[in-house]
């Protein structure tokens, strides 16, 4: 490390010690200022990615070596427009900047990032940071728009009313970011006249008032308007945001993003799928039979690839969020969304996780990021597994070709067809009325307020976006990643052990822990038409829900691969009342079969109570829902 | 008894899902567009822009329609309406946006569906807020209602 060279314009510092001398930075700014663009130009790829202490909240670190040697650990904190906070991230920038973050050094220099074009609330923010008293700089960011609009900024005059270094930036070119990291060592070296956590309250209205006339005092003596303003911006509203021009574009844009996360990622998905099972087969022939064999090939490979395999949804749908976020659009998404949305108790944001659930709950799950309010996030969250992933289509698949005729009603339409449309439909609706019964009956309080920046449209930077993408692909993996794999081979151990007794008849399943849970729990599930076989497939379809219909197989044992497929319906029509399939479909449309799911939603909530929670009531939705099916199928002859 | 393999077309379901959205989209957006057509009384579009009675109006953005200028008078003072957050922690919210006394406001779009929320131009920035929100802004009309 460098750390042990201090420069000789440095005296004042003592030699820092190998660790825990860096000098500790944090970025603070509005939305939309290029906080994390300036962010990945200071750090590069030196960066990590945790949550904070107790708190859904992400933490983002990284760190960077001054060009006389001094390390800086840098901090992105949330954006936000006043320290006042509202929201739990805005809550972290606060006691961040307070010093006062339980398990966080306080920083030793604040940088406020600024949009350098748009200036007036940020200066707002930056008078309340100089009354805390913690040294700061002021980042003008996106300079070079500035520059091209003709923006006058009097850099001088900025500097001495806001009392901190004014220095401009273009985080994308990596232009003044030497004048900045040198402007906040001068500032560390400085000090401040730190207030920190008594030095401030939460300021009243009447104070917002005052700092903002302030913030208004400044900018007007210290910025001239521009001469040739951005026009772009409203004239690509005035499309984008038309009442029917707008809504189209929107479709259009969502149904492309759908199309590539179902679609586009369906052949690199075969790929890594086909992939696994060939190395899982090329391992399986050197090893001898046995337990570790069955551990390797049937736990540990086709975990990772079980984890893997999602990589290509996530990577693409994340593409387009970030794309959509940089450009701009995002914003006005949730503007043509949000009464939409909002009848339902969500937030306008809401639609795209939840059409990406459509393909996926995982990259649906993560994508609800974009939505800042903790509650409409966890509403979300909690109904996004309800909407039809594509891993139910195998289920249903099967069921609908055993059970239901072929033919045609209603003049033309298609019988399987429709059954098909309505498990997709009941999926849909029961999500939203979900949603509707969690805002309406469990979270009562106000509904947050709807007030947010349309910020100006921005050409994205590709490094940014695709570092960006990297990053979520990485948390993926690393984070969620180990969970899955984990309850993997849980599910592998549980339908593995104990092993089958020689001799004996029947599939090896029956004798495990699984088999043993499905006989178990078969009492509790007759009720709603479920043989023992049907109890016992359902442990394996936790790995994933289309397992079920290789599990249905082994219970039935029945093999063969995909050919085999017929072979099961022929089979499980013979085994099966009528009654008994449409109840299974109903359980399918609401069960949350589905391990990956809730290891995912433990990531994201950074506890295990939102999981469970999630896990409780789908199940009992699944189990009403196949009980009335079953019931009322049986009530007219079908059982 | 021959059972014909049943293979779903989940694209097919999916432009099902999409065009039926639209239509339920469409059909509520005339609806609400017909209604303010019976409800709203006819322009004022033969009234000059500096007429006196217009430019010393006062009136609640939240009953400003696309076009309507303004200048921002009070913040605030509308009492909390059920379901939203109380009108002081509002109050801070408009002003932190910059929604304060003397900032100039236009608004530049409706929502498509009862013409809610509303995109504003507030100073030289954008700001999108529901209805509901912007009804503690109240403004000096200079054009438009």
């Amino acid at each position: 490390m460098t750390a042990a060279v201090t420069a000789p314009q440095t005296p004042d510092l003592a030699p820092p010690p190998p660790s825990g001398a860096a000098l500790r930075v944090a970025l603070v700014g509005n939305p939309n200022a290029g906080k994390t663009a300036l962010f990945n130009a200071l750090t590069g790829s030196r960066q990590k990615v945790a949550n904070y202490a107790g708190v859904t909240v992400e933490r983002k670190e990284g760190q960077l070596v001054a060009a006389d040697g001094r390390r800086m650990v840098i901090l992105d904190l949330p954006g936000t427009y006043s320290l006042r906070a509202r929201s739990p991230d805005e809550v972290i920038t606060r006691d961040a900047v307070l010093g006062r973050l339980a398990g966080e050094v306080p920083p030793d220099v604040v940088i406020c990032v600024a949009d350098a074009t748009n200036l007036r609330l940020v200066l707002r923010l930056a008078l309340e940071l100089k009354a805390v008293g913690r040294p700061a700089v002021l980042a003008l960011n996106m300079i070079d728009i500035a520059e091209r609009q003709g923006l006058e900024i009097d850099a001088d005059r900025l500097s001495a009313d806001l009392g901190m270094p004014v220095i401009g930036t273009v985080a994308t070119r990596r232009r003044g970011i030497a004048d900045l990291v040198s402007a906040v060592e001068d500032r560390a070296r400085d000090g401040g006249v730190n207030l920190g956590e008594h030095g401030w309250t939460e300021p009243s209205a009447a104070e917002i008032r005052a700092l903002h006339r302030e913030a208004e005092r400044i900018l007007k003596a210290a910025v001239r308007p521009p001469k040739r303003p951005d026009t772009w911006t409203g004239r690509l509203d005035d499309v984008l945001l038309h009442p029917v021009a707008g809504v189209l574009i929107l479709l259009a844009v969502l149904f492309l993003m759908f199309q590539a996360v179902f679609t586009g990622a369906k052949p690199v998905m075969d790929l890594i799928t086909a992939g696994f099972d060939l190395l899982s087969g090329a391992v399986a022939q050197t090893l001898p039979d046995g337990l570790l064999k069955s551990l390797i090939c049937q736990g540990i490979i086709a975990g990772v690839g079980q984890v893997v395999v999602f990589l290509p949804q996530i990577l693409i749908l994340f593409l387009f969020i970030i794309l959509l976020e940089d450009v701009g659009y995002m914003a006005r998404a949730a503007f043509l969304l949000d009464r939409i949305m909002g009848g339902a108790g969500l937030h306008g944001r809401a639609f795209i996780p939840l059409l990406s659930s459509f393909a996926c709950a995982i990259p649906g799950i993560m994508a609800t990021r974009v939505i800042d309010n903790r509650r409409d996030r966890l509403t979300t969250i909690l109904v996004a597994p309800l909407m039809t992933c594509s891993a139910r289509i195998p289920v249903y698949t099967l069921i609908i070709s055993a059970f239901i005729p072929a033919r045609t009603v209603l003049g033309g339409l298609s019988l399987q067809g429709l059954v098909f449309f309505s498990l997709y439909a009941l999926g849909m609706v029961s999500a939203l009325a979900v949603a509707w019964v969690v805002r309406k009956v469990f979270w009562r309080s106000a509904a947050e307020p709807f007030l947010m920046e349309l910020p100006s449209y921005k050409v994205p930077d590709p490094a940014n976006v695709l570092r960006s993408v990297a990053l979520r692909g990485q948390i993926f993996l690393q984070r969620a990643g180990t969970t899955i794999l984990s309850m993997m081979i849980l599910i592998w151990f549980l339908c593995t052990i104990p092993g089958k007794p020689a001799g004996a008849a029947g599939p090896a399943i029956d004798y495990s822990f699984a088999g043993h849970i499905g006989h178990l729990i078969e009492p509790v599930l007759a009720p709603i038409g479920f043989s023992w076989q049907m109890s016992v497939a359902l442990i394996p379809g936790m790995a994933a829900r289309e397992v079920a219909v290789g599990a249905l197989g082994t219970v039935y044992a029945v093999s063969g691969g995909e050919e085999a497929t017929n072979l099961l319906g022929a089979s499980l029509a013979h085994q099966w009342s009528l009654a008994s399939a449409l109840a299974f479909l109903a359980w399918y449309v609401f069960a949350p079969q589905c391990a990956s799911t809730l290891s995912v939603v433990k990531r994201e909530t950074n506890s295990w109570r939102w999981p469970i929670i999630m896990f409780a009531y789908m199940t009992a939705l699944a189990y009403a829902a196949a009980f009335i099916t079953y019931r009322v199928a049986v009530g007219l002859g079908a059982g | 008894m021959s059972r014909r393999r049943f293979s779903p077309n989940p694209a097919s379901a999916r432009h099902c899902l999409f065009i039926g959205m639209l239509l339920v989209i469409i059909a509520r957006d005339n609806f609400f567009t017909v209604q303010a057509l019976i409800h709203t009384p006819p322009p004022l579009t033969d009234a000059p822009v500096t007429d006196v009675s217009l430019t010393d109006r006062l009136m609640s953005l939240a009953d400003g329609r696309r076009g309507l200028v303004g200048v921002i008078t009070e913040i605030g003072a509308a009492q909390t309406t059920p379901g939203a957050i109380n009108a002081d922690e509002l109050e801070r919210r408009l002003l932190e946006m910059g929604f304060v006394e003397g900032a100039r406001v236009e608004i530049l779009h409706e929502g498509f569906i009862g013409r809610d929320p509303i995109c504003v131009r507030l100073d030289d920035m954008r700001v999108a807020l529901r209805r509901r929100e912007a009804r503690g802004v109240i403004l000096r009309v200079e054009q438009g209602a």
